[in-house]
């Protein structure tokens, strides 16, 4: 079995996120992620990003011409050039200050 | 009014549900309905083809979440392809762009879907849920636009199951 290569070179993968997430900013105020499998085994990119409380609402949606996802998705190629399916989860800089999660921290 | 648009509907309903602290139940709820509304939207739409109006509910049953996955996978793979080429502007772009919208939706919100119902691990908001929801209404309103559109009704075709050479 081939071992996908975000999972392989782990310190590349996170270079890329982070470039990604200087390009995005002020738009994005941060990326976080996990590397894992999908609920069907795939393996997979869980990118949770952390907007800024004054962001579109449909900023995120995929159609939207320059929506994030978009954006991250033709920037870093997660399935590409990586081999992880990437999945989106979408919080507010005040929802996380809430919340206050370690993982989207 | 049809199901799927019922349980879009009902999606939005439970996520405003307990202004203004919203029970994680209802918030997951929510996430699991507007997944079952877009899955049921597709479902329908592949049904409606078959002429035995009795049969539909039974074909419906063919479907499997594992399958539509990878048959929205496909969609998106040859999206990107094609906009990788940098096409110029064109309705056969326009309706790719659409179909693109649907299946990339259908595939986040099949995995927030089994995030919702199996993993408590982490909190939903309800700004989050809220935001799902309209993605997934965006995805109907994108497929509205395409249904008839020969790409559209290939890709219903494509959501039962594994294509053989």
């Amino acid at each position: 079995m081939v071992v996908p290569k975000a999972f392989a070179q782990q310190g590349q993968f996170a270079a890329a996120v982070a470039e990604v997430e200087q390009q995005l900013q002020p738009r994005v105020v941060r990326i976080r992620y996990t590397l894992g499998e999908d609920w069907t085994g795939d393996p997979a990119v869980f990118f949770r990003i952390t907007l800024p409380d004054d962001a579109p609402r449909t900023d995120h949606l995929f159609g939207t011409a320059d929506g994030i996802s978009t954006a991250i998705e033709q920037r870093i190629e997660p399935l590409e050039q990586w081999g992880v399916l990437p999945y989106f989860r979408f919080r507010r800089q005040s929802e996380q200050a809430r919340l206050n999660e370690p993982a989207w921290a | 009014m049809a199901l799927p648009d019922d349980l879009l509907q009902l999606a939005r309903h439970l996520a405003n549900l307990d202004e203004p602290n919203p029970r994680q139940a209802a918030l997951r709820r929510a996430v699991s309905t507007a997944y079952y509304a877009l899955f049921h939207l597709l479902v329908s739409e592949a049904t409606l083809n078959w002429g035995r109006i009795e049969l539909r509910p039974l074909l419906g049953r063919v479907f499997e979440h594992g399958n539509m996955k990878t048959a929205s996978e496909r969609i998106v793979s040859v999206f990107k392809a094609q906009m990788k080429k940098g096409p110029a502007p064109s309705q056969e772009l326009a309706v790719s762009q659409r179909l693109h919208v649907v299946a990339s939706t259908f595939i986040q919100a099949q995995q927030r879907r089994n995030e919702a119902d199996y993993d408590t691990s982490e909190d939903w908001t309800r700004e989050e849920v809220l935001e799902q929801i309209d993605g997934v209404s965006a995805a109907f309103s994108n497929w509205n636009a395409i249904r008839d559109e020969p790409v559209a009704q290939a890709y219903l075709v494509s959501l039962l199951g594994r294509r053989r050479v």
